[in-house]
């Protein structure tokens, strides 16, 4: 059996250079080459362009495009990198041969090439309907599902490789995964096994040598000899870095990725998806003018790409945000000199006024803290993006709209989702920017050595430790999945990250990683989280690490997490169902206002687990109830605690505020103003009492700070703001400025009488 | 006492008062002076809830037209049952005899409907569509006409009412939707009821608050609440014809307590002052910005002189 190779691949890359536009294909390697069923003339091609001859390939191929068997013209376009006109073709194609399992998959094959896994999978399905044993579609499914969480592509590989223990393409699959989880050995053992077949198979082993130079790549080995070996084979081969890159990004390592993405657009120019991902890496870099150029050329070679569609208009987008300069000012634990470091908050030009100061504020609030807690001094300028728009933040972060994500951190640059971006309340975005400040401080300390699951625990821990929210907010579904014991082995966290194979298994791994960095900080000392990022920083990984650091094993540090999670929340795990079962009933006897239900319901909870303050809680209910009978103190007091628990409902924190405000507890009521800011901060009812609180109190710093982020809201009444903002900095004794602001108040309300009082004892003139 | 026409029950009898009622109101306005008339119509809620909003709204409007209109005779509001249509026509019918108003104001505040063709105000009985409404507005000759269509489709009558005519001198019409495909029920009246009866829309604090204001308050807030809500706006305010910030809809403060003692001259000079200040603002872009606010320092501290003598006119100063 002869299995075709990446051949149709590599024609193009050399031919598009002498015709231009004409062909264009994605480049990206697919499994679209192991073809068990290659037709006798599409070979004889094939075998031209093997022996070099690429002109005597673009002949041999372009008459095939009118062959009368409609499959072999969709092969011919294909090869020649018309990929729209293969489509029309296999379609046509399957609807001649319906029941062909070849013709199917060959189209599915043609979407998986074109980014398109999700249209690929069902041809995949549909060509395994008519024939269940068809290996040609299993690996095509395999390949399709892989792109989906879930277990079924892995199920699947299992299944493939019982029953095809050489299977080449199953076996590269296989690799990837295990490279994915930095498993370096079963990689390698992986795609040995895979050279082997592939010599025995005849097939032309360059994906193989490009995951052989990826494994060499994470073992930082900087000249690998598969790239030799690739380039030799076939010099414009520009997967042999393009493969590779992926690896780098998924450690975060874009400065890595981008200069071997370089190599590849180097070797082989019009490796569309390279310049793509090269594109996207220098945004991430914050090199724009760089990544224009490279994303255009990507358009040029492939406008169907829509990671690249995406990105090029995300770019337009950017034109709208102001980059908004500042310093952060720090002092390193055995230093007794401050050190500086430029921040550049890049906002969205109708939000930036009322945002900065926020951003702002918990920007180098966070840097002085990290920099200390962890003994590390940024080396560059940090980027802060904030996205009003969720879809140009998920285009920023993965190129394509919809993502579940709020934040994310390149190295020094990090974007996330601004606080209109959401419904208020339902992200808290003080603890999103918090967490992303401290993913620099990990990846950077250990120079990006660090794995997934340690810089998230650290920056989980961060929000619960040092974060501008009280309390750590464990979710109920991540609740649910300790109780049944769904936690993994601290040595294998990282697939739970990477690979989850349950649905909210991220989220569980996020708040394991939390645990397991806060109990070693209780446990061993803070001090040992910075240790472990030199260590890793050292190449050693988890197991090394945490022998080296803590002086255990990792099975023994699994064991103290159940231990620690036994000490922090058994009464809740143990009691969970109980616990369920009273919320739920709580919440039915509010629905049906049985108040004093409510309450010993609320309380017989508040025993099991006090600290829950999501979706559901106890002392909103509670608060409702005593509000239903009159008690008003009682349910004060019960949102005050809901509030010191890190309770972060906007309307209620609102509605707290006021009642405090009632009861004359005017400070207790800015505080919980305050702490609207960093979930909330696009409201004007919001900016101008705490402006007025501030300008009562004498804090005419503070009030400056509101009262300008409110005009940046656009308020209906400028004038008020203008005149509070005068009278702020009359008594900060800045006479200038307050008769300048108190005429801008004036200039949109002439007849403001407090204002031209202001004015008139500004300029001393009472006549 | 503003001459109010309510019939909850929708009896006969009462009907027949009202129209008593209007006569009677319309009967007694002296024609010696340029009156100010507002007609507020509440139409049909269809819920208890909508129903009591309505009527609040209106009463709400009602009470503040009632506070600058020289006869409290005029100001008429038709809610409940007397909000029908043969009723509302008998209204339109008596206004268009008179000959002496300045400024007249109409109020619909309910639901609207279109059905792709025209708008129609819901009123218990028969509705009342934008031909018929047109119809009755232009019959009412005054200076300045202001129309507020507070309800749902009422952008529909957009394109169906001009900005003046003949009889009609300048015609503000303000809308709660962009058009009649903008169904579901709006919150603009309620923004609107708070522009009035509240200083909060008055931003040049002249404690007079125009058609102007009102529409600008109302249209933000609106927007606002959508946009905090992270929810597609259903609708779309709209203004259409000029003026707008010479209709006088409220007053409040100083100006309302004293509104019969302040010298006009007083007032005058206020308004010379008022026209320079804005003839600078206009110039603000040419002028060096010093500059600029030196010459607004100077004219601000005279108007802040004015509107002291105008205090000491009233008697309120101090206030």
């Amino acid at each position: 059996m002869f299995i075709k190779p990446a051949h149709a691949t590599r024609v193009i890359t050399k031919m598009a250079v002498a015709v231009a536009l004409l062909f264009v294909t994605s480049l990206s390697v697919h499994a679209e080459e192991y073809d068990p069923n290659r037709d006798s003339q599409l070979l004889e091609c094939d075998g031209i362009y093997d022996s070099g001859n690429i002109e005597g390939a673009i002949s041999c191929y372009t008459p095939l495009k009118r062959h009368s068997s409609l499959h072999i013209a969709a092969e011919a376009a294909w090869a020649l990198g018309n990929t729209k006109q293969a489509n029309e073709l296999f379609r046509r194609a399957v609807e001649e041969q319906p029941r062909n399992p070849h013709v199917r998959t060959r189209w599915g094959r043609l979407f998986l090439s074109t980014h398109q896994p999700s249209s690929a999978a069902p041809l995949f399905r549909e060509a395994l309907l008519l024939d269940p044993a068809y290996m040609h579609a299993k690996t095509g499914l395999a390949a399709a599902l892989l792109s989906q969480p879930g277990t079924e592509a892995r199920k699947l590989l299992n299944e493939i490789t019982a029953e095809d223990p050489d299977n080449v393409e199953a076996l590269l699959m296989v690799a990837r995964l295990s490279l994915e989880t930095r498993n370096l050995d079963q990689a390698n053992k992986l795609l040995d096994h895979a050279l082997k077949s592939a010599e025995a198979n005849n097939i032309v082993p360059l994906d193989i040598y490009a995951l052989k130079a990826s494994a060499d790549m994470l073992n930082d080995v900087e000249d690998s000899e598969w790239i030799t070996k690739a380039l030799e084979l076939s010099p414009a081969y520009g997967d042999v870095f393009y493969v590779p890159a992926h690896y780098h990004l998924i450690n975060y390592r874009y400065v890595e990725a981008v200069e071997v993405l370089q190599k590849a657009v180097d070797v082989q120019p019009t490796h569309w998806s390279a310049h793509s991902q090269l594109g996207i890496n220098l945004l991430r870099l914050n090199d724009i003018a760089g990544a224009k150029k490279h994303l255009e050329i990507a358009y040029s070679g492939d406008p169907f790409d829509t990671a690249t569609v995406n990105t090029l208009k995300l770019l337009d987008t950017l034109e709208e945000y102001k980059d908004l300069d500042t310093i952060a000012t720090f002092r390193l634990p055995d230093s007794s000199n401050d050190t500086t470091v430029p921040v550049v908050m890049r906002l969205h030009e109708s939000e930036a006024k009322y945002l900065s100061p926020y951003v702002e504020e918990l920007t180098l609030k966070a840097v002085k803290s990290f920099s200390e807690r962890y003994n590390f001094a940024p080396e560059e300028p940090l980027i802060v993006e904030l996205f009003p728009n969720h879809d140009d933040f998920g285009v920023r972060t993965v190129s394509t709209p919809g993502v579940g994500l709020l934040g994310v951190a390149f190295g020094y640059l990090i974007a996330m989702d601004s606080p209109s971006a959401r419904a208020p309340g339902e992200f808290h975005w003080g603890s999103t920017l918090w967490h992303e400040l401290a993913h620099i401080f990990t990846i950077k300390k250990s120079n990006h050595r660090m794995p997934r699951w340690f810089t998230e625990g650290v920056s989980v821990y961060e929000e619960w430790a040092t974060g501008p929210l009280p309390g750590r907010h464990i979710p109920v579904d991540v609740l649910q999945a300790i109780k049944e014991d769904k936690l993994l082995p601290v040595a294998d966290l990282d697939s739970g990250f990477v690979r989850p194979t349950y649905p909210n298994q991220v989220n569980v791994s996020y708040m394991q990683a939390g645990l397991i960095c806060a109990m070693i900080s209780e446990f061993w000392g803070h001090d040992r989280l910075p240790e472990m990022l030199d260590e890793y920083r050292k190449k050693q990984d988890t197991t090394e690490a945490v022998r080296t650091v803590l002086g255990i094993s990792t099975e023994e540090l699994d064991r103290n997490l159940k231990q620690y999670i036994e000490m922090n929340f058994g009464t809740v795990i143990n009691q969970f169902d109980t616990w369920k079962e009273l919320i739920s009933s709580m919440n039915n006897a509010a629905q049906n206002k049985q108040w004093a239900t409510v309450v010993a319901l609320a309380n017989q909870a508040n025993e099991i687990y006090p600290e829950y303050v999501e979706e559901g809680s106890t002392y909103i209910a509670m608060h409702d109830a005593y509000e239903a009978s009159s008690e008003s103190e009682k349910a004060v007091e019960v949102l005050e605690t809901w509030f010191d628990y890190g309770g972060y409902q906007p309307d209620m924190l609102h509605h707290l505020a006021h009642r405090l405000r009632d009861q004359g507890r005017t400070d207790r009521a800015t505080e919980v103003l305050e702490a609207i800011n960093w979930v909330s901060p696009n409201s004007i009812d919001l900016h101008e009492r705490l402006g007025k609180d501030y300008l009562a109190r004498g804090d005419n710093e503070a009030a400056l700070r509101e009262f300008q982020s409110l005009l940046g809201l656009d308020p209906h009444d400028k004038s008020v703001v203008y005149l509070n903002i005068a009278n702020a900095y009359k008594n900060l004794n800045d006479k200038k400025r307050a008769t300048r602001n108190v005429l801008q108040a004036l200039e949109y309300a002439p007849f403001f009488r407090e204002a031209q009082d202001l004015l008139v004892e500004l300029t001393g003139d009472s006549s | 006492m503003i001459t109010t026409l309510v019939n909850t029950s929708g009896s006969a009898i009462t009907k027949r008062l009202g129209a008593l009622l209007i006569a009677g109101a319309l009967l007694t306005a002296p024609c010696s002076y340029a009156a100010n008339v507002t007609v507020v119509i509440s139409g049909l809620g269809g819920s208890e809830e909508f129903t009591e909003k309505f009527d609040g709204y209106a009463t709400a409007i009602a009470d503040e037209a009632k506070q600058i209109a020289l006869n409290q005779t005029d100001v008429i509001l038709l809610r409940g049952s007397a909000a029908k249509k043969d009723i509302i026509t008998a209204l339109f019918d008596a206004l268009s005899t008179r000959e002496d108003i300045n400024r007249f104001s109409a109020f619909f505040i309910g639901h609207g409907s279109f059905d792709g063709r025209s708008y129609k105000f819901n009123i218990p009985g028969p509705d009342i569509n934008d031909a018929e409404l047109t119809e009755l507005l232009n019959k009412v000759k005054s200076q300045q006409q202001l129309v507020v269509a507070a309800t749902s489709a009422s952008g529909a009558l957009l394109e169906k009412i001009d900005s003046g005519n003949n009889t009609v001198g300048r015609r503000v019409v303000i809308t709660a939707t962009k058009n009649g495909r903008e169904k579901t029920a709006v919150l603009f009246p309620e923004y609107m009821v708070e522009a009035i009866t509240t200083p909060a829309a008055d931003t040049d604090k002249n404690e007079s608050i125009t058609a102007i204001e009102v529409f600008n308050y109302a249209n933000k807030a609106v927007e606002g609440f959508y946009e905090t809500e992270k929810l597609l706006a259903p609708e779309h305010a709209r203004l259409q014809g000029e003026n707008a910030e010479a209709f006088e809809v409220a007053r409040y403060g100083n100006l309302l307590a004293a509104q019969d003692n302040v010298p006009e001259e007083l007032l005058a000079n206020r308004e010379t002052l008022a026209n320079q200040i804005s003839i600078l603002r206009g110039r603000k872009e040419d002028i060096d910005e010093d500059e600029y606010f030196d010459a607004l320092q100077d004219l601000m501290l005279k108007l802040s002189e004015v509107q002291s003598q105008i205090d000491d006119a009233s008697g309120q100063s101090g206030n």
